[in-house]
């Protein structure tokens, strides 16, 4: 029902319908921004991505085959393009907990032990190997399941839990590092 | 150390309360003995709760028309009519003008002439009878009522010949039916053959 509302959208919006481009737009942008801003962590990339994800997917809307959903093929389209973005990125960033901790001047330490946790969370996740991560971030905070996961990423159901699994270990593993660095 | 792989498979599930009551009973069991799978719940629970911040309703409401514009322009535009690329086009050298005259006049001369020679052409090949004053020849035309006294003398003598001939060659046909020398047949004839002949002949004599 889902993927025939969206292909009767797809299918006027190639007929010309103005109508029907502004549904499929104003239905997608905001998961796809979601998952954009999780992926590059900043306002202005993940706007500017969304944009052009958005403008891949109508310009090239002729291509698309109809084997996947039209949301899965726009979780491709924005992956691929937001991968690069996010290389250098994680590559770049390197932020200092304690500065930030301090700066914000937390008024009771269960606030201080959740944005620590938050920051740990954070910095580990930069640290997972890009498909686990991308995997961990679309079952945990997008509710994908697995099988939409293997569509997205393109690979097999066995793979997309086989990396679940070891991200979510090697995140386990990172945050106990960190808090231990932190609290030795 | 937990190894249920099927349990930590569905423990984003269990937090998004997607599993049915037994799924549910499952796992709750399993995680009050499970600190593995406790912490890894909690690790789940924590990512969840990390939010986007909204961009803002104007933000939201502005994308459509600024995706269908930046669409719009990506586009390969279509080849329209300019009439100034017309325009540049037809702002030629004098002399253009006047070769593409000459060369309008001599087409059209052409296209009236090559009917006209086809025609008469035609009519040469059908055997079209002319005017009574015309006859059609090898050379060209002659008009009989312009040649003088001694031209009609020599066209008429040259035909009399002409038609002799063909009577000497044509009177055996026309008095026997055949063209045949009744009498070089007779010569080929045994004697039996001429007496028999004659018996005929004599017979129909006798006949009347």
């Amino acid at each position: 029902m889902h993927m025939d509302e969206d292909l009767d959208l797809i299918n006027r919006t190639m007929a010309g319908e103005r109508e029907a481009f502004n549904e499929l737009v104003l239905k997608y942008q905001k998961p796809l921004y979601s998952l954009l801003y999780r992926m590059v962590s900043n306002r202005e990339d993940a706007s500017d991505l969304l944009q052009k994800t958005l403008v891949r997917a109508f310009t090239g809307l002729g291509s698309f085959e109809r084997r996947s959903s039209f949301k899965t093929w726009l979780y491709q389209i924005a992956i691929n393009l937001a991968k690069n973005v996010y290389r250098d990125r994680s590559k770049a960033e390197h932020v200092s907990i304690d500065d930030v901790v301090i700066r914000r001047d937390p008024r009771t330490v269960d606030a201080l032990i959740q944005k620590e946790s938050r920051l740990l969370l954070r910095q580990a996740l930069t640290r997972l190997p890009e498909k686990q991560r991308m995997t961990v971030m679309l079952r945990v905070q997008e509710n994908r399941k697995f099988e939409e996961i293997a569509e997205i990423m393109q690979c097999s159901l066995g793979t997309a839990k086989a990396n679940y699994h070891h991200g979510v270990q090697k995140l386990k593993a990172l945050m106990g590092e960190k808090h231990n660095d932190n609290t030795e | 150390m937990c190894d249920d792989k099927t349990i930590k498979e569905s423990l984003p599930a269990y937090r998004e309360q997607a599993l049915d009551r037994t799924e549910n009973l499952l796992i709750e069991s399993h995680l009050a003995s499970c600190d593995e799978c406790r912490t890894e719940l909690s690790l789940l629970r924590l990512m969840a709760e990390e939010t986007v911040p909204d961009p803002g309703e104007a933000f939201w409401a502005a994308m459509p028309d600024r995706i269908y514009q930046a669409v719009q322009n990506s586009q390969p535009k279509e080849k329209s009519f300019n009439l100034s690329w017309l325009v540049d086009r037809i702002t030629l050298p004098r002399w253009t003008w006047a070769a593409a005259a000459v060369g309008t006049v001599l087409i059209i001369s052409w296209l009236i002439a090559t009917p006209l020679q086809k025609k008469t052409d035609m009519q040469q090949s059908q055997g079209v009878e002319f005017a009574d004053e015309t006859m059609d020849t090898d050379t060209g035309s002659v008009i009989i009522s312009d040649l003088d006294h001694d031209e009609l003398s020599t066209i008429d003598s040259w035909a009399g010949s002409e038609l002799s001939s063909i009577v000497q060659e044509a009177e055996p046909v026309l008095v026997y039916g055949r063209d045949v020398n009744i009498y070089e047949e007779i010569e080929d004839l045994n004697t039996r053959e001429v007496e028999q002949l004659s018996k005929m002949l004599e017979q129909e004599g006798r006949e009347g």
